[in-house]
């Protein structure tokens, strides 16, 4: 049986720094069979995927080896070869499916353009085969959701109609990159079983593009391990996620299910709780609703609460309105016992000094005209009045103290790592010697083997300095691996809270099951568990 | 491929252009050492009106009224470079200030002062400038106050939407939970953010300053004969190009040399942090 696509000794460079983005990739991928390109940012997963469709993105050029698409050899085609086989015989499912689509333009309308452009069929036909796939992937009235716009669908929707839009001509390979990365847990296991169920039915080979390897797992007949653009391991998924031989691929595997980071045992439990809500209720404006409803939470001294949540939920809400960027609508917030001010404006700067944030995205956390070196000295010259010499020695101590050599205080971010800058927030939020870091998401935008290191970083360091914590994730294993308490949130309210283990075992609210059961696991035919169970 | 790699190889490339520094320095040699360079003064008569190059004591001929125009060119230089500069410089000075202000305090404080600057952005300029000129009199301050005013109208309306950018940043909201003054947020968290449009802005907007200055040199309300200004000699040459004279391209092609080099230094320092900005993205 001769392969769908086939890829020869591929190379792509970038033009202006001869960087090996892909670099001698071979694969041939078989008729309705689904390969996995699994790896960090920057492993080339999605260059190779883009290649496919024999594109490359600007600046970069094929440099060496061929791609084979049934007969056609994809590199050397013209320009309007390359047209007539994109949307016809290969097709792209791109990550984020809300910005994939025009704004302006009936989802209908959009669905059948491909096939009309190319001529594969007439509107009738193309609107009944969009239906039918619509049907397919399991969307409530196909006939009324694609008369609408796409603002008015939601994002799991959206990314279904957007593999329908793929599937519209009958492509004999789909390329899906990161294709259910940008929506939430809940959301992903509908996507991922109807889009494994169409996969099949259409018997349409795939390249799956992915970082996620519990979702790879589901997915794929083979996986790719991919690193800096090698080609690290290949195997059956079964073997790779069982007993993956490369040492890269066992970092990978170790990384996805995080373990528990050793417990920190407070001084005494006598003390008073660093941080207490009660019933705190947020809004975003008049008439935009409760962002936090009735918000009640209690932080012991050397604690790690965590607080878990989909997007929307109110998770990075609350960590506005306890730093105070937010003021409460109602509700009290005390801190060691004494009553917090609403704005951060109007709190005294002992209490600065004492919470401190960090945030998601380690670029936009750190100003980019402002050295390393003068981002962390800030808070010591603010709040603890360092000068000089010792100034300087303080901030060495803190570079140390995350990791980092002294040399880099010179530098600016933009010459970081996305790791490294974490690792400077942290020593920022640190500097200040505070009594609770609230850290939202600090992981999230972080490759998962730098994610790791950074919780076991952030693990060490509330051992030393026993400081107190509120972990803010939409990762339920992360939550698990670091806190003493997790919070359950949905739409703005704390619908349970509980030990890790209690919590994970034994979960009382229905939300908390939902979310439980939607979290990918790394094994095997957890998806199929899943639709068993739903079905019966 | 590492960041620090990239960075420095960019920064490497992006050499500073020697063209424009080469053009803006011996303009600024010029403006200082005209009384000594120029080989007549800027307001005697020395030969007939628009009289050919090259001829005589006149290298680039004479002006309307028989002056050297080679003298008046290189005098000009001081009035014009110093009244478009300092103009431009109070424009930025007031337009920034304004700007990041409004867009600090929102609410209320925005609405008045952007309503403000809507009502002043819609009167025409020249008008504007004829009144101000008009009623406060005809001094080189005067000009330079009201020409800077008009212009700040504009810089205000670039400032206030890059602040409010920049404002949206997170290091922004974590300065705030350091408890760091107003001043420190705009002028060392936001300003060195803000500066590749603004500069830009300000170096387009320097060309459009000169050509208003000497709208209203022209009318008789902005420099006062006999002293020299690029903008004044443009127009006050014109009539000699129908008798082939090239009296008002010379002082023309100065105007422009000063815009293009500016220009130039502009985009220079655009790209330069355009790089380390997209590199940024990338990491």
């Amino acid at each position: 049986m001769s392969g769908i696509i086939r890829f020869e000794h591929l190379d792509v460079v970038a033009s202006d720094s001869r960087v090996k983005l892909v670099d001698d990739f071979n694969l041939e991928v078989h008729e309705s069979e689904v390969v996995a390109l699994i790896g960090e940012s920057g492993a080339g997963k999605s260059t190779i995927g883009l290649s496919a469709l024999g594109y490359v993105r600007a600046g970069c050029r094929f440099a060496r080896g061929r791609i084979i698409l049934g007969e056609d050899e994809l590199i050397t085609l013209s320009r309007n070869q390359v047209r007539n086989l994109r949307g016809s015989r290969v097709a792209y499912v791109a990550q984020s499916a809300a910005t994939a689509f025009n704004p302006s333009i009936r989802i209908i309308n959009q669905l059948v353009e491909a096939s009309l452009t190319h001529g594969v069929m007439d509107k009738k036909d193309a609107t009944a085969r969009a239906l039918q796939l619509a049907a397919d992937m399991a969307l409530p009235e196909p006939e009324r959701l694609v008369t609408r716009y796409p603002h008015e669908l939601s994002g799991g929707q959206l990314q279904r109609l957007m593999t329908v839009m793929a599937l519209m001509c009958k492509p004999s390979l789909l390329v899906l990159d990161e294709p259910t990365t940008a929506i939430d847990v809940t959301t992903q296991l509908g996507v991922l079983s109807s889009l494994k169920r169409i996969i099949g039915k259409e018997r349409v080979a795939c390249l799956y593009i992915s970082h996620d390897l519990a979702v790879v797992a589901q997915m794929a007949d083979r996986i790719i391990v991919l690193r800096n653009g090698k080609m690290v391991e290949a195997g059956a998924t079964a073997q790779i996620i069982r007993a993956p031989e490369a040492l890269y691929s066992r970092e990978l595997i170790a990384a996805a299910s995080p373990q528990k980071l050793p417990r920190v045992q407070p001084d005494s439990d006598d003390e008073p709780p660093v941080l207490e809500l009660h019933n705190v209720d947020a809004s975003y404006g008049h008439g935009a609703g409760l962002a936090l409803r009735g918000v009640s939470m209690t932080l012991g001294a050397g604690r790690c609460a965590a607080i878990i949540g989909e997007s929307g939920s109110g998770k990075s809400t609350l960590a506005r309105v306890i730093t105070g960027l937010m003021p409460s609508l109602r509700g009290e917030i005390r801190f060691k016992g004494e009553p917090l001010k609403g704005r951060v404006e109007s709190r005294p700067k002992r209490e600065l000094q004492s919470i401190q944030l960090v945030l998601q995205h380690p670029d936009l956390a750190l100003n980019p005209r402002v050295t390393i070196g003068d981002a962390i000295a800030r808070p010591l010259e603010l709040f603890r009045r360092m000068k000089g010499r010792s100034r300087d020695d303080e901030v060495t101590a803190l570079l140390e103290l995350v990791g980092l050599p002294a040399e880099i205080a010179r530098r600016y971010p933009s010459q970081l790592s996305g790791g490294q800058k974490q690792r400077i927030n942290l020593a920022r939020a640190l500097a200040a010697r505070p009594d609770l870091i609230i850290c939202d998401e600090v992981t999230s935008a972080l490759d998962t083997i730098v994610g790791s290191q950074v919780m076991e970083l952030l693990s060490a360091l509330r051992q030393r300095t026993g400081v107190s914590c509120i972990f803010i994730t939409h990762d339920i294993s992360k939550a698990a691996a670091i806190a003493d308490q997790i919070y359950v949130m949905n739409q703005g309210e704390v619908v349970e809270r509980g030990a890790p283990d209690q919590l994970l075992q034994s979960p009382r609210h229905p939300y908390t099951r939902e979310l439980l059961r939607a979290v990918p696991e790394l094994r095997t035919n957890w998806l199929e568990d899943r639709v068993v169970e739903a079905n019966a | 491929m590492t960041m620090a790699n990239t960075s420095i190889s960019v920064n490497a490339r992006n050499t500073i252009p020697k063209i424009p520094i080469i053009i803006l320095g011996i303009w600024l040699l010029i403006a200082i050492f005209a009384p000594w360079i120029a080989p007549w003064p800027q307001s005697e008569m020395v030969g007939t009106p628009f009289g050919p190059l090259a001829t005589g004591d006149t290298l680039l001929g004479t002006d309307y009224f028989g002056r050297d125009l080679l003298s008046r060119v290189l005098y000009g230089s001081r009035t014009t470079l110093s009244l478009a500069l300092s103009a431009n410089v109070i424009a930025s000075v007031i337009g920034i200030t304004v700007g990041f202000l409004a867009a600090y305090c929102r609410g209320w404080i925005d609405e008045i002062i952007s309503r403000i600057m809507d009502g002043l952005f819609s009167f025409p300029t020249m008008m504007f400038a004829l009144i101000c000129v008009s009623a406060f009199g005809s001094s080189n301050i005067i000009l330079i106050l009201t020409v800077g005013f008009i212009e700040s109208i504009r810089v205000f309306r670039v400032a206030r939407a890059v602040a409010m950018d920049n404002l949206a940043r997170d290091y922004v909201d974590l300065a705030r939970l350091r408890g760091e003054s107003t001043a420190w947020i705009l002028f060392r968290e936001v300003l060195p953010n803000a500066y590749p449009p603004l500069l830009t802005d300000f170096g387009v907007r320097f060309s459009g300053t000169v050509m208003l200055l000497s709208a209203i040199s022209f009318l008789g309300l902005g420099v006062q004969p006999p002293l020299a200004d690029w903008g004044m000699m443009t127009r006050e040459n014109l009539a000699g190009l129908r008798t082939g004279s090239l009296a008002p391209l010379i002082p023309a092609l100065a105007i422009f040399s000063v815009t293009f080099a500016t220009n130039q230094l502009v985009d220079w320092f655009l790209k330069r942090t355009q790089h380390d900005i997209s590199s940024e993205l990338i990491g």
